[in-house]
């Protein structure tokens, strides 16, 4: 379905099909004011700039003194900001990139002055602090796309590095709570996704890299972690069919036959997650939601991260080469038969026809 | 090539033909943009618009071909010891054979014909390894390499094929370098400024190449813009190798004579000012053009960054001092992209450019 189409039918609002025209086309026009290699010259330039100021600008706060905790801080949340208000200031590619490097800077020096002063606490704790207090604060304040993947992004580090540091499991589940709670929230589509992109990107890598975390046995003594062993398997279902529920928002009201498919899904998803690979039913239902709602975005990172669990999940399988090799390969026929066999079905043939014309 | 409002309304128009995914669906009710009588229909429509079954066949097939090659690597991964070497070389040649014998009755001008070669080739590179390994040969790396290369050259003429082309590139080189980093460096036959500079003038003697062939009818296959740009790349990265080598005292040997140093400085100087004329003038490729004019703004960056920083790195005016530079070079780079691409923008127009 196009925009031509929603036109014809007739469903556009009459006198409102130019805004909607203009709001379609308005990332294009802003993309081809300037050719791509001028602008990555500026962005270029800024990277370099950038880090020649922060230099000079960290040299400059040591000359008074030596920098504490406290000091990075201060420093931290003065380049942050400086960062944000210069991208606020004006669109300017250069301006943009040197704010970026500013507030990398910042994110990096807060963190590091925040784990100076919760030292004796828990590792990462310091980091994870200041980073939930900024991610709200630089996602209001700052409309770059960067800036807020970064801010949700920076949270997620911190906070499974906590988790990992600590083989604390309870902040492991909390963060994969909370994390598939705000991807439902957003693919319900009550969210407008051109704001919360970046936060959506940013939160399903932290889901996948805690997936990777628990898939790859990443407590080094994770025997001594109260219900890992238990919960592993459970949690990994429970991801799996977390995926499920976008998947049947987007296609809800579709009869019977759509939610006997879902069910099916759901139930391979759930039954991949239960027994050993979270990351591959987590990934097949994100590339399943992609799909539905033709996002490619979505749709890479669902086939990047499959690949990866795929790896992981044989690389753990604790079984000969030789079985693996069989497994794989009975595996391959199977799915290459089921692939032949929707080729030969019928409602494939009508199918095609029928896009055909 | 289309420029102004004729290439934003030939782009806009596609953005208009192109499906819609459901955010922007999203935001059009949620603005209003869509009839509020509508747009359940609307939703049920683009529901209905996804195309479940060819997504289940592209990638249950995807997945099953990848689950099937990477079963049968690991077969021969966990048996390739138990193998004797007349199983080991029957199982490489007859590959090898039927690879070759495809390509030839699919034609070796077709996409699978060529694509096939590419396989044959790979299958070359690993029969000449297994080799190695089993009657232990003592080859050094750079022969299998140089051999791989001189065993597919026939290959590569044949078919004509962008990839494979460049994928012989890539072993030929792999060939010098193993070459030098063997016998040239270490027997002190050359040293790697000298070497860099070699590396340099074979990759830009293949782009010379490139820019006299593509043209022809007969090498139409080669018109593929991204082959100039890899070589470009590749050769100015041989050459600016040794000024970053030079800047930063990486593997300086005060025995070894200056003059190589000066040496590659000029050809690079050569490379970067020619590079920037040849792609504004004489085949004009703002890509091309621009990256002569990035590589020389970053050398010159970390150029200047040396000489301030040398032995003030602590105080912070030299760093102020570099940021100041850094804003001027590439300030000025971006403009000079800019002015040097409106001019090739006018001769392209012209019809002496092929790139759009």
């Amino acid at each position: 379905m196009t925009f031509r189409d929603l036109q014809k039918a007739g469903w556009l609002t009459v006198d409102r099909v130019d805004e909607a025209r203009e709001w379609l086309c308005q990332g294009r026009e802003e993309e081809n004011r300037l050719p791509w290699v001028a602008r990555f010259s500026m962005g270029l330039g800024a990277w370099f700039a950038g880090l020649f100021a922060i230099g000079f600008l960290v040299l400059l706060f040591s000359e008074f003194g030596s920098v504490g905790g406290v000091g990075f801080i201060v420093l931290g949340l003065t380049l942050l900001g400086s960062g944000i208000r210069m991208i606020r200031l004006k669109k300017h590619v250069f301006l943009d990139q040197f704010a970026l490097v500013l507030s990398f800077a910042g994110y990096g020096m807060a963190s590091i002055g925040a784990e100076q002063v919760w030292r004796g606490y828990e590792d990462f704790l310091g980091s994870l602090l200041v980073s939930l207090f900024l991610c709200p604060l630089v996602y209001g304040l700052a409309s770059h796309i960067v800036l807020r993947f970064m801010s949700v992004g920076w949270t997620w580090i911190a906070a499974l590095s906590l988790a990992s540091s600590e083989e604390s499991l309870s902040v492991l589940l909390i963060s994969l709570a909370l994390g598939l709670a705000f991807v439902f929230l957003i693919l319900s589509g009550r969210a407008q996704m051109r704001t919360w992109r970046p936060a959506l990107i940013a939160t399903l890598l932290g889901i996948f890299a805690a997936m990777w975390i628990m898939s790859g046995d990443f407590f080094e003594n994770s025997y001594r972690v109260p219900f890992y062993r238990e919960a592993y398997p459970v949690i990994g279902m429970v991801m799996g069919l977390g995926f499920v529920c976008p998947l049947w928002w987007l296609q809800r009201g579709q009869g019977l036959k759509s939610i006997l498919a879902l069910a099916v899904f759901a139930l391979v998803g759930g039954a991949i997650g239960y027994f050993g690979g979270p990351g591959v039913g987590v990934a097949l239902g994100l590339m399943a939601v992609a799909h539905a709602r033709r996002d490619y975005w979505l749709g890479s990172i669902a086939v990047f991260a499959l690949t990866g669990f795929m790896i992981l999940f044989y690389y753990h399988l604790g079984v000969s080469l030789m079985t693996k090799s069989l497994s794989l390969m009975g595996a391959g026929v199977a799915t290459l038969l089921l692939s032949f066999l929707i080729w030969r079905s019928d409602k494939y043939k009508d199918h095609k026809i029928n896009s055909a014309a | 090539m289309m420029i102004g409002s004729e290439r934003s309304g030939a782009q806009d128009s596609a953005e208009l033909d192109r499906p819609l995914n459901r955010a922007e669906l999203e935001h059009f009710c949620r603005s209003g943009l869509i009839r509020e009588a509508c747009r359940d229909k609307a939703f049920a429509s683009f529901r209905d618009s996804i195309d479940w079954l060819l997504w289940l066949r592209l990638w249950t097939g995807t997945i099953g071909a990848i689950f099937l090659l990477a079963g049968v690597m690991f077969f021969f991964a966990h048996n390739w010891k138990g193998l004797s070497p007349l199983t080991r070389f029957g199982v490489l040649e007859v590959g090898l054979v039927l690879t070759v014998i495809g390509a030839v009755c699919f034609n070796v001008r077709a996409t699978v014909g060529q694509w096939l070669l590419v396989a044959a080739s790979v299958l070359t590179g690993v029969l000449i390894a297994v080799y190695g390994q089993v009657y232990q040969t003592g080859a050094d790396a750079f022969e299998v390499f140089a051999l791989w290369s001189a065993l597919m050259l026939a290959w590569v003429v044949m078919a004509k094929f962008a990839p494979l082309w460049v994928f012989w590139l890539v072993i030929v080189e792999t060939a010098m370098m193993l070459f030098a980093g063997q016998v040239l460096v270490p027997d002190r036959i050359a040293d790697w400024s000298q070497v860099f500079i070699g590396m340099g003038l074979v990759t830009f003697g293949f782009l010379a190449l490139w820019e006299w062939l593509h043209p022809k009818e007969r090498f139409s296959t080669f018109r593929q813009n991204w082959i100039r740009f890899l070589l470009l790349a590749a050769g100015l990265f041989w050459l600016s190798a040794i000024l970053w080598r030079w800047m930063f005292d990486l593997g300086y040997q005060s025995d070894r004579p200056e003059w190589s140093r000066w040496a590659g400085l000029l050809f690079w100087l050569v490379a970067v000012i020619g590079g920037i004329c040849f792609f504004t003038r004489l085949r004009p490729s703002v890509l091309g053009m621009s990256l002569c004019v990035l590589d020389a703004a970053v050398i010159f960056s970390l150029m200047v960054a040396r000489v301030v920083l040398e032995d003030t790195w602590d105080e912070p005016g030299g760093w102020l001092i570099g940021a100041v530079f850094a804003i001027g070079i590439f300030g000025g780079a971006t403009l000079v992209i800019l002015r040097l691409a409106k001019g090739s923008a006018g001769d392209e127009e012209t019809g002496q450019g092929e790139e759009t």
